[in-house]
């Protein structure tokens, strides 16, 4: 199959998900029914929608680190701080060594994958974001930070993995921001996945100076990048030829922050623009980022459009391979 | 003397972001309660200088922007390297506002402190291109008469230099103004000297992304004001006083002399932006002491 369409992780939460979970009048069992129904219910639009690969939502998640510091040892939550707009995280500080407490996201994984037939994504933040977007008070500096926390990644995904998830993807949407530090996150990086076997590694970095990135991402030992390109207008595909990259894309081709659903045609350009800097076996299909603060109506269509560009500009690379083996 | 400014900037705090997020009534009811709290702690704390924290803009690029008419929001960007972003404003053809006075009407005293993007940043934040952006500098009219402190940010200056131009294009900002040309997040040590030659009253250094501003200041000398970015504006971790009035005898300063922030306090907690407040209030009465 050409085109394997998938999504970065999160997907918006359905309504009467929000009001039960914030109703301190429900129990503490009817807002577990609820989030196992939300997550039945996402996996099954992605289905829906044609997505090959879906992801559980991130439906038990408030936050890709919020959620994880809150279950690493050795963090203290400081208070929501703003991201954009009026979109707040809840953000902790470390204040002393970080450790594993035990599985995180284990339950998650195997409960979605009862939900579906399908291969599931699982989507975990990495060391370097946790550091770079969590206050330091305790650490001498963030590399050293990092390192400890990929001990506690690592030993979450051999977790994982026991339990039968074979693609991971590790979100660094931070690794691309400090241009000085990117050759030794990648070394943090690589310490997350050294030796493990039997699971595909993705990564995704998104909202940052892609060119910082290289030729760094190349010696990564994971098989995938999934890369915004569509709210950066595809501009830095360029970079993946300049650099000779080989390993395979997650090609974003739907803008997150922007409830305009795509065009079929749109998708296909973004498509047709990786096609001329990697063979197609190499080209995944998603979003940039995360669809959760879309309209979920919105999310959903999006999906539908992501989906459809990839089966027709399937359908014609496969056709013009006939035509060209008829030819 | 030693003084101590707030940030250009404070948080907004988490009830008034979920107001405006679900459009709810309380929104001006909110605004004014945390104007007035942050207006009543800057005076506990006795700082030399007032700000309304800017708590209604999203950032200092689309807030820059919103006294402005004839742009449009763009691509939402990262704002250097923090988690934190922007609508990057699309340029269509830019023209002051009617007037200043409804940004200003927490702040009727002389010695408010105001904020806004210099020419050179807002090129760059926006457009990505490296030179003063001209529309926008004699759009600044808009502050005509403005009377207080004028922190321009120029963030940009550090990573591109100073432009030839850039002098003549803060020429067209309020000579009524005590105008300080802020930069951070870089160590400003390379372009002291093109920095000290700026047209504007003073200089506000981020001293914490600079290992060596105290050398620079002592070997080069200082402006009429210069504005030491000595608490960092990015971590939640609390400054010790002993340590900053280290830092300042350290200095041998000689020009009037203001302790603030490195930058807004846009990034961390409310409750620790207060507490840094109270800090800067700590450490300005210790060195009256001393």
């Amino acid at each position: 199959m050409l085109f394997p369409t998938s999504v970065i992780g999160s997907y918006p939460k359905p309504k009467w998900l929000l009001r039960t979970l914030s109703n301190p009048k429900a129990s503490k069992e009817e807002k577990a029914h609820a989030l196992d129904d939300a997550v039945r219910l996402v996996i099954k639009e992605q289905e829906l929608a044609g997505v090959d690969i879906p992801s559980d939502g991130e439906m038990r998640r408030v936050e890709m680190t919020e959620y994880f510091t809150e279950r690493i040892g050795g963090f203290v939550f400081k208070g929501p701080v703003r991201v954009w707009g009026n979109n707040y995280f809840n953000k902790a500080a470390v204040v002393s060594k970080v450790y594993y407490k035990g599985p995180m996201l284990v339950d998650e994984f195997l409960f979605a994958k009862q939900s579906t037939d399908k291969r599931i994504k699982v989507p975990i933040t990495g060391p370097y974001t946790i550091a770079d977007w969590s206050f330091n008070e305790f650490y001498k500096d963030k590399r050293e930070f990092a390192l400890d926390l990929a001990s506690v990644i690592r030993q979450e995904i051999l977790s994982l993995a026991k339990v039968g998830a074979d693609f991971i993807q590790i979100d660094e949407p931070a690794i691309s921001t400090h241009p000085e530090e990117v050759p030794w996150a990648i070394e943090v990086l690589n310490e997350v996945v050294k030796g493990i076997s039997g699971v595909k590694f993705g990564v995704h970095i998104c909202y940052g100076n892609y060119r910082a990135l290289f030729p760094y991402i190349l010696d990564a030992k994971v098989d995938q990048f999934a890369l915004e390109f569509t709210n950066r207008r595809f501009r830095d595909l360029d970079l993946l030829k300049e650099y000779s990259y080989d390993k395979e894309l997650g090609l974003g081709v739907i803008d997150v922050h922007n409830s305009r659903v795509e065009t079929v045609e749109e998708v296909k350009y973004g498509i047709r623009e990786a096609l001329k800097v990697l063979a197609p076996e190499k080209i995944y299909v998603n979003p940039d980022c995360g669809l959760k603060l879309l309209d979920k109506g919105i999310a959903f269509e999006k999906l539908k459009v992501m989906v459809r560009g990839a089966r027709e500009m399937e359908a014609e690379l496969i056709g013009d391979r006939r035509g060209e083996a008829r030819g | 003397m030693i003084g101590a400014l707030p940030p250009p900037s404070y948080p907004r705090p988490y009830p008034l972001g979920e107001a405006l997020r679900k459009k709810k009534k309380n929104v001006d009811s909110l605004l004014n309660r945390y104007v007035s709290e942050l207006i009543e702690l800057q005076r506990k704390a006795s700082l030399d200088a007032v700000t309304d924290g800017r708590l209604l803009w999203d950032n200092v690029v689309e807030g820059s922007a919103s006294l402005l008419s004839g742009w449009k929001k763009g691509d939402l960007t990262r704002f250097f390297d923090n988690n934190y972003f922007y609508r990057r404003p699309i340029k269509e053809k830019v023209q002051p506002l009617a007037s200043l006075e409804s940004e200003l009407k927490y702040l009727p005293w002389p010695n408010r402190l105001f904020t806004i993007l210099g020419p050179l940043s807002f090129n760059v934040l926006s457009y990505d291109e490296q030179k003063v952006d001209w529309d926008y500098a004699r759009a600044i009219s808009v502050l005509n008469g403005y009377e207080g402190w004028l922190a321009i940010q120029e963030p940009s200056l550090l990573e591109y230099g100073v432009p030839d131009d850039l002098g003549d294009a803060l020429k067209l900002f309020p000579s009524s103004a005590k105008k300080l040309v802020m930069v951070y997040f870089r160590p400003f040590s390379p372009i002291y000297d093109k920095l000290l030659d700026l047209p504007a009253e003073g200089l506000w250094l981020d001293c914490v992304s600079d290992p060596y501003w105290a050398t620079t200041l002592k070997q080069k000398g200082q402006k009429r004001i210069t504005v030491l970015g000595l608490i960092d504006a990015r971590t939640t971790k609390m400054e010790r006083v002993e340590d900053v009035l280290g830092h300042i005898s350290s200095a041998e300063l000689s020009s009037e002399v203001y302790i603030a922030p490195n930058w807004g306090f846009d990034i961390i907690p409310y409750s620790v932006s207060k507490q840094k407040t109270r800090l800067l209030g700590s450490i300005k009465k210790r060195v009256e002491v001393s």
